[in-house]
């Protein structure tokens, strides 16, 4: 950047009004030592001021609207009869074009339904299944999960059950079906069969849930979960004497 | 039917007033296909473009009223250029520099030069009713004196009340840039009003 652009810069945010007070300070500064550019601020600053005093703010002339008016009308009346003229000429193409297109929508929206509606059903098979009349038609309906369901669906629907409905049978079958069909080596399973552990009432119910986990979910945290059930001294005699039984055995296992 | 239910149908069937689109929604009506609310744009930028254009073309109402007929014929052209996200008054002036040096052009075209626009005899509008002050009348000819580029520079700064940086996006330059050709148009406007004086002197 140059001198003269600087000044040229100074000046023209002087006259806006854009300077800070130190850059004011310093024009003054730079017009002081120039007298050349002290004369020159002073006309330019006066001329600002006159050019905004010679200023006139001229009405409207009726005939302008008048005018534009008439030119929007018949710019839009063009552009209609435009669309007229092209929908006529290409309306059987148009006509072609949008069967094809409904057609194919058609098609897609056919296709994301069948593929939802199952997707659908399993989302409600837990709450359909619990809110079942009967225990058999409950039981029966866990042994004919859909083939469709993925292994983690099924999964999810059978924990469901064994943690929320009422009847030790219908929970046994899920946990049989469980264990039988879906077994997934994950710690969300495993950890759910320890809570389990902990807030299943039935002693049968227990005594399959500790098979399951010692059978197929062995781990370090399944020697504490089974120690502190041995703690708990309501619990079902069956099960203290199947927990004391297996308890060395997981002990072992580890320990080699 | 009671006040409330009478009240309550009013609220229910009350229409958004048009004054309160802003210039970005009624430019996305006409993208839309709402031609006619360029209409609503027109009545809130006639008077703003036709005194820019008067000052452009230095006094010439004719000229002025179809400049400014043209830019809103154009802006509905082009209106699909428009992007909402920028300032539809920095657009408008753009659209009517665009118009305003076309019709240069064709003048030019037609043995008429750009420069010619300021010797022809001004429209009565344009002269002041009692000039009783010699400055302002020698600033109001030298004004006219000014190269057409210079011209509109100064009425961007001065007569718009438009900022730098507004003006450097109509012109597609710098803000530092404005600057510099609004201080070259006030000192060249400077000389032609020296000028002006010291013929007016002998």
């Amino acid at each position: 950047m140059n001198k003269q652009d600087q000044w040229s810069f100074s000046v023209m945010d002087k006259l806006a009004g854009e300077l800070s007070e130190n850059q004011v300070d310093e024009l003054q500064l730079e017009m002081a030592e120039d007298i050349d550019k002290q004369e020159e601020f002073a006309f330019l600053a006066q001329t600002w001021e006159d050019l905004a005093n010679l200023d006139q703010k001229l009405e409207v002339p009726h005939s302008l609207d008048h005018q534009f008016y008439e030119a929007l009308n018949q710019s839009t009346n063009t552009n209609q009869s435009r669309i007229a003229r092209l929908f006529h000429k290409y309306s059987s193409y148009v006509v072609v074009r949008s069967a094809a297109a409904i057609a194919l929508l058609c098609l897609a929206v056919l296709f994301v339904l069948q593929d939802a509606r199952p997707a659908k059903a399993q989302a409600t098979y837990t709450s359909t299944i619990l809110s079942m009349p009967t225990s058999t038609s409950k039981i029966k309906a866990i042994q004919s999960l859909p083939v469709t369901m993925t292994a983690e669906q099924a999964t999810q629907e059978l924990t469901s059950i064994i943690a929320n409905d009422k009847n030790s049978n219908v929970r046994l079958a899920a946990l049989y079906s469980l264990s039988k069909n879906y077994l997934p080596q994950n710690k969300s399973l495993r950890k759910f069969l320890k809570q389990q552990m902990q807030n299943e009432t039935s002693p049968i119910v227990q005594v399959e849930l500790l098979n399951m986990l010692i059978e197929n979910h062995q781990s370090k945290e399944s020697i504490r979960t089974l120690e502190q059930l041995l703690q708990n001294r309501s619990l079902n005699p069956l099960v203290q004497e199947k927990i004391q039984k297996d308890l060395p055995v997981l002990r072992a296992s580890f320990s080699n | 039917m009671n006040n409330s239910i009478q009240n309550s149908m009013h609220a229910e069937t009350k229409i958004t007033p048009l004054a309160s689109l802003t210039d970005a929604m009624l430019m996305q009506c006409i993208q839309n296909g709402e031609q006619e609310k360029l209409g609503l744009l027109f009545e809130r930028y006639k008077k703003k473009m036709y005194n820019f254009f008067m000052r452009l073309t230095r006094g010439e109402s004719t000229l002025s009223e179809d400049l400014v007929q043209n830019t809103f014929l154009r802006i509905l052209k082009y209106s699909n250029s428009y992007q909402p996200n920028k300032s539809f008054s920095t657009w408008l002036y753009q659209v009517a520099r665009n118009v305003f040096y076309d019709q240069c052009k064709r003048k030019s075209n037609q043995e008429y030069s750009v420069e010619e626009f300021g010797h022809r005899e001004p429209t009565t509008e344009m002269k002041p009713m009692i000039e009783d002050d010699n400055r302002l009348h020698l600033l109001r000819k030298s004004l006219k004196e000014l190269s057409a580029d210079k011209r509109e520079i100064i009425v961007l700064s001065r007569y718009e009340g438009l900022q730098y940086k507004e003006i450097a996006d109509i012109l597609d330059c710098s803000e530092n840039a404005v600057k510099v050709k609004a201080h070259r148009a006030l000192k060249e406007l400077k000389v032609i009003y020296s000028q002006l004086e010291k013929n007016q002197a002998i």
